[in-house]
């Protein structure tokens, strides 16, 4: 009784799988390299821009916060995750498919706060949504959507 | 009987294996960067490294960012099974110039070269040198 319902389950995949309507999918996305935080530390307010430049490398984003500063922004992602896409074709043309897997954390981030003097005010580490507006929180999730369109 | 297995497990294994590859911009030349200086005008620079991918006013200030991406992507189908890993690294420069469009600051990565093709289980950046793990030039 066990062998059967063993041997029914594994009909079931069988047939599941071979139209490649069911997948399990473990993938990772790998953007920019970290910065890890021995570079940005030792940095103290009243550093040089050019200082921070040669430290860390060019930032993702420049950006203007006040008519008095402005920021640099860098940003890393490096995450896996295990998902579930889900496909099934109606008629020739027409299908539907669906993946479940996690949301995509939010991106680790790092700003550089700079006075009209290009001397640095401070250091935050923190997410990426927190230091960039709508408009370049669109646009990253724009890149991410084609890093894992690639992958499809 | 082993090298009959192997081959047949070859045979099954190699026709779901991909690799891709995909780039934005010319990848910037190292040589025509450092050739830049502070005090060249943004006229020079341009004429140097052609228009830039962005520009960005920091009022009096402003900068331009000339950018490269590469990515690489390698998979692995298992019937059941989806392995993939995306790659993705840029070259980048940011080149500042003050209220008289003369350049003041110059921040560079050149990274596009090291993007790799790899299953996702593997640690790219475990193994950067020691000079790469914390700046990113």
């Amino acid at each position: 009784m066990r062998f059967q319902r063993h041997v029914a389950l594994a009909g079931l995949l069988a047939v599941a799988s071979s139209t490649a309507c069911v997948q399990f999918v473990y993938e990772r996305v790998n953007l920019e390299e970290p910065i890890r935080d021995a570079a940005w530390k030792p940095l103290r307010p009243g550093a040089d821009l050019q200082q921070c430049l040669d430290e860390l490398g060019a930032p993702f984003r420049v950006q203007t916060v006040t008519k008095r500063e402005f920021e640099l922004i860098y940003r890393w992602y490096q995450q896996s995750e295990w998902g579930l896409r889900v496909s099934y074709n109606f008629s020739r043309g027409l299908g539907v498919s669906y993946n479940f897997n996690n949301a995509w954390a939010d991106i680790p981030a790092l700003r550089l706060r700079f006075g009209t003097d290009c001397r640095l005010l401070d250091v935050t580490k923190g997410l990426l949504g927190d230091f960039v507006g709508p408009n370049g929180r669109r646009r990253e999730l724009r890149r991410f959507g084609e890093a894992k369109q690639r992958v499809r | 009987m082993k090298q009959a297995v192997l081959c047949v497990l070859l045979c099954v294994i190699a026709p779901s294996c991909w690799m891709s590859r995909s780039s934005t911009n010319e990848p910037l030349d190292l040589r025509l960067i450092q050739a830049v200086k502070p005090g060249m005008s943004a006229t020079e620079v341009v004429r140097l490294l052609g228009a830039p991918s962005f520009v960005v006013e920091l009022e009096p200030r402003k900068a331009y960012l000339y950018e490269h991406d590469n990515s690489k992507t390698a998979g692995l189908w298992l019937v059941l099974f989806l392995f993939a890993n995306t790659d993705v690294r840029s070259d980048r420069t940011w080149i500042f110039f003050d209220e008289n469009d003369k350049v003041t600051h110059i921040g560079k990565t050149l990274a596009a070269d090291r993007a790799e093709y790899s299953l996702p289980w593997e640690n790219l950046y475990d193994e950067l040198p020691q000079s790469e793990a914390g700046s990113r030039k």
